[in-house]
């Protein structure tokens, strides 16, 4: 077993035991299992919003693009940032009337707001298709970068089991506090990596970033 | 002061109109091509006004949370 190897093997263990440790000393009910009670602060939610959205599509899809496209690329940055600001003015207003009707998801807002089960069903079922081809692609993802750091010594597909296994055994011991302990250990390995490869590749084989866009 | 809140259309139009105006390599800053940076700048500044936004606008009044 190599180096990288290993550090996958400690990243699943510690995204495992978080996730466990997150439920330690709490009656979990579906409150607590869904929205940990709503007593996440900004903090943690921030973390967590960002342990959902940069996912291996950051390092592979969009470096990637970048890479064999250039400027296009640059969509990303601005879709992220736009996101957000919609979301001051949607998102807070959802969470008050979820608190105030004692929602747990998305389908149970649709189903309160139109005062009908069938919107909530059919925004599950939606939910659910849709989660499919996005479960499929973050698996093949997971499952490259696995067998690239590991020189072949674990393949793709046995990487892809082991994923799918530990995924879920921490989600549904701990619900969202296990993915948002998660997400923090992921946000804080994510940026690592990022500002240490944004910083360090440049410097190293061109001798800067000026330097780097200029040779290409 | 709910006026405020219109400070959040300067995000979209730097972002969705202002390419047409900054879609240029030179001058680069930092390193980066002027296009980039200028997506750089408007991450920040994009954050800076939605923070002035959350601290004027009287709808994070009543909200203890």
């Amino acid at each position: 077993m190599n180096g990288a190897l290993a550090g996958i093997a400690v990243a699943a263990l510690l995204a495992l035991g978080l996730g466990f440790l997150a439920r330690r000393g709490r009656q979990m009910g579906l409150g607590q299992w869904t929205v940990a009670g709503r007593s996440f602060g900004a903090p943690l939610v921030f973390l967590l919003m960002a342990g959902e959205i940069y996912t291996t599509f950051t390092f592979l899809g969009g470096s990637g693009f970048a890479y064999g496209r250039g400027g296009p690329v640059y969509y990303i940055l601005c879709y992220g940032t736009l996101a957000y600001v919609m979301s001051y003015f949607v998102l807070p207003p959802i969470w008050r009337y979820a608190r105030d009707h004692g929602l747990y998801s998305q389908a149970d807002f649709f189903a309160g707001k139109y005062q009908s089960r069938w919107p909530g069903a059919l925004v599950s079922l939606v939910g659910i298709a849709a989660l499919i081809p996005y479960l499929v692609l973050q698996f093949k993802g997971l499952g490259i970068i696995v067998e690239a750091a590991g020189y072949g010594a674990i393949g793709a597909t046995p990487a892809v089991w082991i994923g799918a296994a530990v995924a879920p055994a921490y989600v549904m011991v701990s619900g969202v506090r296990g993915s948002a302990w998660t997400a923090v250990a992921k946000d804080v390995m994510i940026l690592v990596v990022v500002v240490f490869l944004g910083i360090y590749f440049p410097l190293h084989y061109y001798g800067g970033l000026g330097a780097m866009f200029a040779a290409t | 002061m709910r006026m405020i809140r219109a400070l959040a259309l300067l995000p979209f139009a730097a972002m969705l109109i202002g390419p047409f105006f900054v879609n240029r390599v030179e001058p680069t800053i930092l390193g980066m091509p002027f296009l980039l940076a200028w997506f750089a700048a408007w991450i920040v500044l994009s954050a800076a006004i939605m923070a002035i936004i959350f601290r004027f606008d009287p709808a994070n009044r009543d909200d203890p949370s």
